[in-house]
C-alpha cells in the first residue's frame, strides 16, 4: 500500500469526478481490467475517485463506453509538479542555486583546529597547514593525501616531534607532538659560583669545581662559594653546584585591625543584552537593580559561521546582591596576619628553590586602626650565582721583586 | 471438473491441517471493529454506493450494508472498504440470503 502511494507520488496521480447513470458500472469494468483505484466514494449519480496518472486512458476509455463524463479535480505527484515548476523558471534556478550552494559549501573545508600544541605551536601549524593548501575555504577535492600533509608540516615546524592530519567533512583536524625541549647544554667558559646574596652558609653541593666555604661561615654577595679554578690556578673548569645558605629578610607590613567583607547574600538577577557592534541592548531583565550593593559575571557567546564571529552576540549578565560586615579583629589575629603577607612577600623574593625556616616579629605597633609590623623571615635557599674567575696575580710581584 | 478440483483441494487442506483458504480458491472477509473491510478472491464488482457494496464471489454475491462507505482500494481481486458496516450477507446464486 505504501509502495502504491509512493508510485502514485513518483508517476503522479489523477482526484476524478464520474458523473452518469452507469458510474457503478464503470467502477466494476475498471477493476476487472485491474485498473488500481483509490478512495471510491459513490453518492447515487456521482463517483470520486484516485487514478494513477498512467491509468487514465483506460479509465476515459471506458468511461466514453459506457457515457459516464468525468472530471478532473486535483491532479498530485511529481509529473505535474515538474510541469509547474518549469513554467517558473526563476523557482527552478533557485533550487539549482541552492543545491550549487550546498554542493560547494559540502565541498570546502570550513575549519581547521589544532590539538596537542600551546599558542605559538599551533600559529606555526596552522601557517604550515595553510602552506600545504589546508585553510578554512579549502576545496577538499584539492587537498594533497594526509601523508603529504603530515611530511610538509613536519617539514615546516620544526618543533613538532609528530602531526596527523585528518578530514572529516568539513572540519580538518591536525594533531600534533611537539618536541622536548632539549637539555640546556653545560657551560664551557671557566667560571666561579659566588654568592648573590648575604647569607649564612648550610650546605654546598658542588658538581664541579672546589668548595671555597664552610658550613656556619657568614658571606657576603660577590664571595666566592665554588670555585672554578683548580690546582692553584694550573686549571680552570666551570664551577656547578648549588650552595644552600640561611638568608633573612626583613619586611614592613600594614593591617588593618577594622575588617570589611563582602558577603553574597544568594539573592541574584539575570539581565540580557544582545551585543550589536559594542552597543548593548537589553533584552531580559529591565527592571531596576534593588540591591544596594551588588557584584556582577558575566557570561558571552561566541557565535560564529565558519571561522568568522558573528557582530551580534548573546550577553548574559548575572547581579549577585552582596552584604557588607565590618568588624574589628585583635592585635594576635593582625599579627598572623602580618607574618603571612611577609612570608608571601619573602616567596616573591627568593629562589623557586627555597623554603621559609622560620618567623620572627622584631617590632609591632598599633596606630590610626592599623597594626604596622617588621617581621624578620629566615629562608633556605641556593645563593650561588655564575661569576667570573679573577685574572692570576703577575708573576713578577709574586717573585718579590722591589717596589717603587 | 471443477467441482472434483475443489473437492480435491478441500481434502488436501483437511489432510495437511491447512486452513481452507491457504489451498481453496475461495473468497475470504476480513471485517476490523466493524471500520474497515477487506475482500480477497473477488470475481466481480456488482454495485458500489455509500450504503451498500455487493461483489460477486464466483458461488455467492456477498453483500454489505451499512453508511458511509468509501472504497480505499480496488486492485484485481482485492478491494479494501472502509465505513460503519452494519451487516455482511451473502448470497448463493439463485437461493436465499445466508
Amino acid at each position: 500500500m505504501v509502495l502504491t502511494q509512493f508510485d502514485h507520488l513518483w508517476r503522479g496521480s489523477l482526484y476524478l469526478e464520474l458523473r452518469g447513470e452507469r458510474v457503478t458500472d464503470v467502477i466494476a469494468r475498471l477493476a476487472a481490467e485491474g485498473v488500481p483505484l483509490h478512495h471510491v466514494r459513490v453518492g447515487g449519480r456521482r463517483a470520486t475517485l484516485v487514478v494513477a496518472l498512467g491509468d487514465f486512458w483506460t479509465l476515459y476509455r471506458v468511461c466514453r463506453r459506457s457515457g459516464v463524463r468525468l472530471r478532473i479535480l486535483e491532479r498530485s505527484g511529481l509529473p505535474f509538479l515538474w510541469r509547474r515548476a518549469w513554467r517558473r523558471p526563476s523557482f527552478l534556478a533557485g533550487v539549482g542555486l541552492f543545491l550549487a550552494i550546498l554542493w560547494t559549501a559540502g565541498s570546502m573545508v570550513w575549519t581547521v583546529d589544532v590539538r596537542g600544541a600551546d599558542e605559538d605551536v599551533r600559529a606555526q601549524v596552522l601557517q604550515a597547514a595553510q602552506d600545504v593548501g589546508l585553510y578554512p575555504g579549502a576545496w577538499r577535492r584539492r587537498l594533497p593525501g594526509p601523508d603529504v600533509l603530515q611530511a610538509a608540516i613536519l617539514a615546516r615546524v620544526p618543533a613538532l616531534a609528530w602531526a596527523g592530519v585528518k578530514v572529516e567533512g568539513a572540519r580538518a583536524e591536525v594533531e600534533v607532538v611537539p618536541k622536548v625541549p632539549d637539555v640546556k647544554p653545560e657551560p664551557v667558559e671557566p667560571r666561579n659560583i659566588v654568592a648573590g646574596k648575604p647569607a649564612v652558609i648550610i650546605r654546598v653541593l658542588a658538581t664541579r669545581g672546589e668548595v671555597v666555604v664552610k658550613p656556619g661561615q657568614v658571606v657576603s654577595p660577590g664571595q666566592v662559594l665554588i670555585s672554578g679554578s683548580l690546582a692553584e690556578g694550573t686549571k680552570q673548569v666551570p664551577a656547578a653546584g648549588h650552595a644552600f645558605a640561611e638568608v633573612w629578610y626583613t619586611s614592613r607590613v600594614e593591617v588593618k585591625l577594622e575588617v570589611t567583607q563582602q558577603e553574597l547574600t544568594g539573592r541574584s538577577v539575570t539581565k540580557k543584552y544582545l551585543d550589536l557592534a559594542g552597543a548593548g541592548v537589553p533584552v531580559w531583565g529591565f527592571a531596576a537593580l534593588p540591591y544596594p550593593a551588588s557584584v556582577q559575571r558575566q557570561e558571552e557567546t561566541d557565535w560564529r559561521v565558519g571561522p568568522f564571529r558573528l557582530p551580534v552576540q548573546l550577553r548574559t549578565v548575572r547581579v549577585y546582591e552582596v552584604n557588607a560586615r565590618t568588624w574589628t579583629q585583635s592585635v594576635e589575629a593582625a599579627k598572623q596576619t602580618a607574618l603571612r603577607l611577609a612570608a608571601q612577600d619573602v616567596v616573591g623574593r627568593m629562589g623557586a628553590d627555597g623554603r621559609v625556616l622560620g618567623q620572627t616579629v622584631l617590632q609591632a605597633q598599633v596606630a590610626h586602626g592599623k597594626l604596622y609590623a617588621t617581621v624578620m623571615t629566615r629562608t633556605e635557599e641556593d645563593i650561588g650565582v655564575p661569576g667570573r674567575i679573577p685574572a692570576a696575580p703577575r708573576v713578577a710581584a709574586r717573585a718579590g721583586e722591589p717596589q717603587g | 471438473m471443477r467441482a472434483w478440483k475443489r473437492r480435491l483441494q478441500r481434502a488436501a487442506a483437511e489432510m495437511f491441517a491447512l486452513p481452507p483458504d491457504a489451498l481453496a480458491d475461495v473468497c475470504r472477509v476480513t471485517c476490523t471493529d466493524g471500520a474497515e473491510l477487506v475482500v480477497e478472491n473477488v470475481t466481480a464488482i456488482r454495485r458500489v454506493s455509500d450504503t451498500r457494496i455487493e461483489v460477486d464471489c464466483g458461488r455467492f454475491t456477498l453483500a454489505v450494508e451499512g453508511e458511509s462507505f468509501e472504497v480505499t482500494y480496488i486492485s484485481g481481486r482485492e478491494m479494501h472498504v472502509q465505513g460503519q458496516v452494519a451487516a455482511i450477507c451473502y448470497q448463493r446464486r439463485g437461493g436465499a440470503a445466508l
